[in-house]
């Protein structure tokens, strides 16, 4: 076993511990938002996505959702102004209220996939992006610095079927120390494919489930590569497709992976200090930690602490 | 009896489901067997409604033309935004 294995399995019992002292562990007042705390909070929005990234007084947001409610629930947060907009690709319930957004807040950088939708929802926000001054990025290999963490802008490697824009979501990984997050959009097996041979990224802490945890998102050789500690889906309860499909279920519990779903926790918020060391949080689980992780000198507290 | 004719615009398939937009934040769904066979993401649907005796038939065809005139909207305002592109890494 390698340098890796062994911090994997280190890191792995670091969680493990954490999740069951948590389980008898009173009520706990929040972490600190304070600067200093990188916060990745995949927000709950019913069937799409939205994650909002936060750092250093920098914040990035990675796809709006299916509905302009996006935009009240940045405002709840506390968000003023955008640094990045970004759409993994231009599917509606990854988009459909990124107008809202762009209408309602200061965005400095767009970026997308650049593959033409022809939909309504995609023209407007291109409009927008274009009459309001938005500088656009395209998705190239390149990397955006929010604080002191860093985004890693990866470029689908499928490129033969435009009219497929699953594969060729953008994807985008998210490092501060030694904490690595991985967002795939709605990438299907053959994006999986191509992300794989580039050899994107092994053993990261958090994943969040290509495609609300479809079965088209899992592939073979995968999460033993990444290796992900934490995987979230963002999906809605009865939604008509049937996601999260059992088969994925399956795979991230096989995995060893502690799952996370926006229809069942709300919101899931990763806070992540400088080192790498990370705690889970949902916005129905209260305050209190239900997941920690990142480096083994991230050692859970003492089991005492957590007693009355 | 009365026709009338709208412009639906897939926006993607889930399963056997297609998700069209009918209007900008406006959505349905309806089963993928119902498209015509060749429909695409994004393909332009024209779809004719025809009311006759309090009852409605769709008919649902592919229009190319549309397709590519809304393609071609798309990628213009897209490679007036690419040039804006500065490059490089970014930094917040």
């Amino acid at each position: 076993m390698g340098d890796g294995g062994v911090r994997h399995l280190l890191r792995r019992a670091a969680i493990g511990l954490l999740l069951a002292a948590a389980a008898c562990a009173p009520r706990r007042s929040p972490a600190p938002s304070a600067s200093g705390t990188l916060e990745l909070r995949f927000l709950d929005v019913g069937q799409g996505d939205a994650a909002l990234i936060r750092n250093g007084g920098k914040a990035v947001l990675v796809d709006a959702g299916p509905t302009d409610a996006i935009a009240g629930k940045l405002r709840a947060l506390g968000v003023d102004s955008l640094g990045v907009a970004v759409a993994t690709h231009n599917h509606s319930d990854h988009i459909g209220g990124m107008d809202a957004v762009l209408a309602s807040f200061p965005v400095r950088f767009y970026l997308d996939n650049g593959d033409p939708a022809n939909t309504r929802i995609q023209r407007t926000v291109l409009q927008l992006v274009r009459d309001r001054g938005v500088t656009y990025l395209q998705a190239t290999d390149r990397t955006i610095e929010v604080g002191d963490a860093r985004i890693r802008v990866v470029p689908s490697p499928v490129r033969d079927r435009p009219a497929d824009q699953n594969d060729h979501s953008v994807a985008l990984l998210l490092e501060r120390g030694a904490f690595k997050a991985l967002l795939t959009g709605d990438s299907e097996r053959r994006e999986m494919e191509g992300l794989l041979h580039k050899a994107l990224a092994t053993d990261v802490d958090v994943f969040k489930a290509p495609h609300h945890g479809s079965r088209t998102g899992i592939l073979e050789g995968w999460l033993e590569r990444i290796r992900p500690e934490v995987v979230v889906i963002s999906v809605a309860a009865h939604n008509d497709y049937g996601h999260p499909h059992a088969e994925a279920l399956a795979a991230y519990q096989t995995a060893g992976a502690h799952v996370f779903r926006t229809d069942r926790d709300g919101d899931v918020i990763v806070t992540v200090d400088a080192a790498g060391c990370y705690e889970v949080r949902t916005a129905h689980g209260g305050p209190a930690s239900v997941a920690r992780g990142g480096p083994a000198a991230c050692a859970p507290p003492p089991l005492k602490e957590s007693l009355p | 009896m009365s026709d009338r004719e709208e412009i639906w615009i897939v926006d993607r398939f889930e399963g056997e489901r297609a998700v069209l937009e009918r209007a900008l934040h406006e959505r349905l769904e309806v089963p993928r067997a119902l498209l015509p066979a060749r429909a695409q993401e994004g393909d332009a649907l024209r779809v004719t409604i025809r009311t006759a005796d309090g009852e409605s038939r769709l008919s649902i065809v592919r229009d190319e033309a549309e397709t590519r005139r809304r393609a071609g909207e798309a990628g213009r305002i897209l490679q007036d935004l690419k040039r804006r592109d500065p490059g490089g890494d970014v930094k917040l």
